[in-house]
């Protein structure tokens, strides 16, 4: 049927004797079929208010559509304050009783939001990672729906076939809600340990496998992601080196300038982490990194202020690990029976002239 | 005069009374406003002191709830289906709802359960009390603090996988999505609204072979003293027990667990707690997820007890205790509890009862079991 504004409306109940479809200030669409009242309620996200003749009610209820269990939440005359927010998209159903005993049914829709499909992106950008690698991101553009990412999240061998038990079951995103860090499992990845002696590694060197994201993963908003999405991965030897930033290159600026001082690694990491494990002792500015080609990170350092003549330091933090845990400190498995590696370097330094 | 009137599920009742702060618990409380945009694990410290972690803001929350008694009343009957009940209240489907973690509140036994609703992520935290009535849990008028855990030089903890009160501090177990190291947390008490925290990385270490070592995250942990020292229990998801000895420790120094007990392969700690039964002997109880097939009981869910006596010792990780994957029980002091199967969540009510949250085929129920 079509309203009176010529809105399509639609789940109108069966008992209404009038129609409204209403615009509130915020832009939702409330259809509501009432008997007494002639103005609409105004939902949002974290309220509901009955705008006239709140104080004749004498309770309220409300429902997702479908549901017969009201949601929790307090009513105080005019405002159901939900417990958890309402949900965009979802039609809900306000119970009213009034005090001269009447009832009526209300169907409020809380408007759609905008209809977004995510989208997401594999960091580092790389096929070719260590077979021991650990982790490996996600970073999706809309935060995603949670809970849900071992249903969503697959690896598989070229060829189609699942490896099971990749991940590690524990979920972690970062507070934005778009970043996934995709641990694969510690037990099987790690040499020696219970699992990796029963089941193997999750990677193998010079297999092919691809990482693949279902394209039913939902955003917050609740858009799924549409189509599939499909990293390949390409294991080469596992690495057990612990970083050595005395294997990097360090390109010095110029004195004066503000030109970049730019540092390339020679193993991968992941450059958002990257980005921020560098310090330029004594100097701000600006750091960028990316993936260069499939071995290298490429980090970038632009000053504030223009260069000074004379020796930098560049300090790394002892933390940062490659993609198979290994730290300056000390590589990710250490070998107890071996001697025991010395920590790498934590410091660069370069020299800026005028020339 | 217009009347405040609640929904049928309304808010419990425990907020009904603005609620004395135990001065010795929470120091600066505040009052309303509080807000939760994601949460992990909560447990119970004295006097009805919730505990929260919230891993989004990488804080824990305390909260003096008021609820605390004095008679322990928990349901008698399984409460039959509750994921229906509280998605229902959450305008949601059943299969769109996660229950982070459990609570029994000691003190009066009500049990909390800390939601998460998909695909918003919105959380909240219900009730159920001895009827079974599920309610959420009204914080409008109650005391609290929260307390922000530090992360490392570059990152931030973006996982807080347990947190315990041990009678003198507040204990915590994080993670950062960047490393691959635990961090323990201890927050002083009383617990100061806006403070920080001290910051322990820990490392355990597998010598599964007597070679290798590497280092884990902290999956679920119990505080510990013993002989006047005090540890961390903690359960790794390649299952080993580890203890962290935290006294004497400087906020940012590095602490190395000893592996006291291995549980088997394939097989993730959910949660830990420990009680003391008839005879008086002390006990450990793992809750764990299994991933390879079923052994010994109906569910790949499924809990441990071992004797304290293993956590006593004075071992290194090469002497630690293996349980015997091919018996229901063994070595002696390690021990099927066949209560915990099917259990998705568990925590001890007290010394002869823990509350679960059973999943039979899907369909989610609130039960006592019964502790040996």
């Amino acid at each position: 049927m079509r309203t009176e504004n010529g809105k399509l409306a639609t789940g109108a109940s069966a008992s209404a004797s009038r129609h409204f479809a209403v615009f509130s200030p915020l832009s939702l669409l409330l259809l509501i079929t009432l008997p007494h009242l002639q103005a609409a309620p105004i939902i949002e996200e974290k309220s509901l208010t009955i705008t006239e003749h709140a104080s004749s009610i004498e309770s309220l209820q409300v429902f997702a559509k479908g549901s017969s269990q009201p949601l929790f939440g307090t009513f105080r005359p005019p405002v159901f304050v939900p417990a958890a927010p309402f949900v965009r998209g979802r039609i809900y159903e306000v119970e009213l009783k009034l005090a001269n005993g009447s009832k009526s049914k209300i169907e409020v829709t809380f408007d759609q939001a905008a209809h977004v499909a995510p989208t997401v992106c594999l960091s580092p950008a790389t096929s070719l990672i260590p077979a021991n690698t650990l982790k490996l991101y996600l970073d999706f553009s809309e935060p995603m729906e949670q809970g849900v990412f071992l249903k969503h999240l697959t690896l598989q061998k070229r060829n189609g076939e699942e490896v099971a038990g990749a991940f590690r079951e524990t979920e972690l995103w970062s507070p934005d809600g778009k970043r996934l860090t995709v641990m694969l499992h510690p037990g099987r990845q790690k040499t020696g340990v219970n699992l990796n002696q029963d089941e193997g590694p999750v990677l193998i060197a010079r297999e092919r496998y691809s990482l693949v994201v279902s394209g039913q993963w939902r955003s917050t908003s609740g858009v799924p992601m549409g189509k599939e999405s499909v990293f390949d991965l390409d294991p080469i030897a596992a690495d057990h080196a612990q970083p050595d930033p005395a294997c990097w290159q360090a390109h010095a600026p110029k004195a004066g300038t503000i030109e970049p001082l730019v540092v390339v690694t020679d193993e991968l990491f992941e450059p958002q982490i990257f980005q921020r494990a560098l310090q330029v002792t004594g100097v701000t500015g600006k750091a960028e990194a990316k993936v260069i080609d499939q071995k290298h990170i490429e980090w970038r350092f632009t000053p504030e202020t223009p260069w000074k003549s004379g020796k930098h330091q560049i300090t790394i933090d002892p933390e940062i690990e490659d993609l198979a845990g290994n730290t300056t400190p000390k590589p990710f498995e250490v070998d107890l029976n071996a001697e025991i590696p010395q920590p790498r370097t934590s410091k660069i330094s370069f020299h800026v002239s005028l020339h | 005069m217009k009347t405040m009137f609640l929904a049928a599920l309304a808010a419990t009742t425990l907020a009904a009374a603005p609620v004395a702060v135990s001065p010795s618990l929470i120091e600066s409380p505040q009052t309303g406003g509080l807000e939760f945009k994601s949460l992990s694990s909560i447990s119970f410290g004295p006097n009805g002191l919730l505990l929260v972690a919230e891993p989004g803001t990488a804080s824990v929350v305390a909260i003096q709830t008021g609820d605390v008694g004095p008679d322990v009343k928990v349901f008698e009957k399984p409460v039959a289906d509750i994921g229906s009940v509280i998605a229902g209240g959450l305008g949601a489907k059943k299969e769109d709802i996660t229950i982070k973690d459990l609570a029994a509140n000691p003190a009066s036994g009500r049990v909390y359960l800390a939601v998460q609703r998909r695909p918003d992520n919105a959380v909240l935290i219900v009730t159920v009390d001895a009827a079974g009535k599920v309610a959420p849990f009204e914080t409008a008028n109650l005391p609290w603090a929260r307390i922000t855990l530090p992360g490392g030089t570059a990152s931030k903890v973006t996982n807080i996988t347990d947190v315990a009160f041990d009678g003198t501090r507040v204990f915590a177990t994080g993670t950062c999505n960047e490393e691959f190291a635990s961090r323990i947390f201890t927050i002083p008490v009383p617990i100061k609204h806006g403070s920080t925290a001290n910051v322990f990385s820990a490392e355990t270490y597998h010598v599964a072979h007597r070679k290798w070592e590497t280092k884990a995250p902290i999956q679920s942990f119990i505080p510990y003293s013993d002989k006047g020292e005090t540890f961390v229990i903690g359960a790794f998801a390649c299952t080993p027990v580890a203890k962290f000895k935290v006294d004497d420790l400087q906020s940012g120094a590095q602490v190395k667990g000893v592996s006291m007990v291995e549980l088997g392969s394939g097989n993730r700690p959910l949660d830990l707690f420990s009680y003391t039964d008839k005879s008086g002997k002390d006990w450990l109880v793992v809750h764990t997820q299994r991933f390879k097939s079923n052994a010994f009981g109906p569910s790949k869910m499924w809990g441990a007890r071992i004797s304290m006596d293993y956590l006593d010792a004075q071992q290194t990780n090469e002497n630690a205790a293996r349980r015997d994957e091919k018996q229901h029980e063994g070595p002696q002091g390690i021990e099927i509890v066949d209560s915990l199967f099917g259990a998705v969540q568990a925590d001890k009510l007290d010394n002869t009862r823990a509350i679960i949250l059973k999943d039979t085929e899907g369909t989610l129920s609130l039960e006592v079991a019964a502790l040996p």
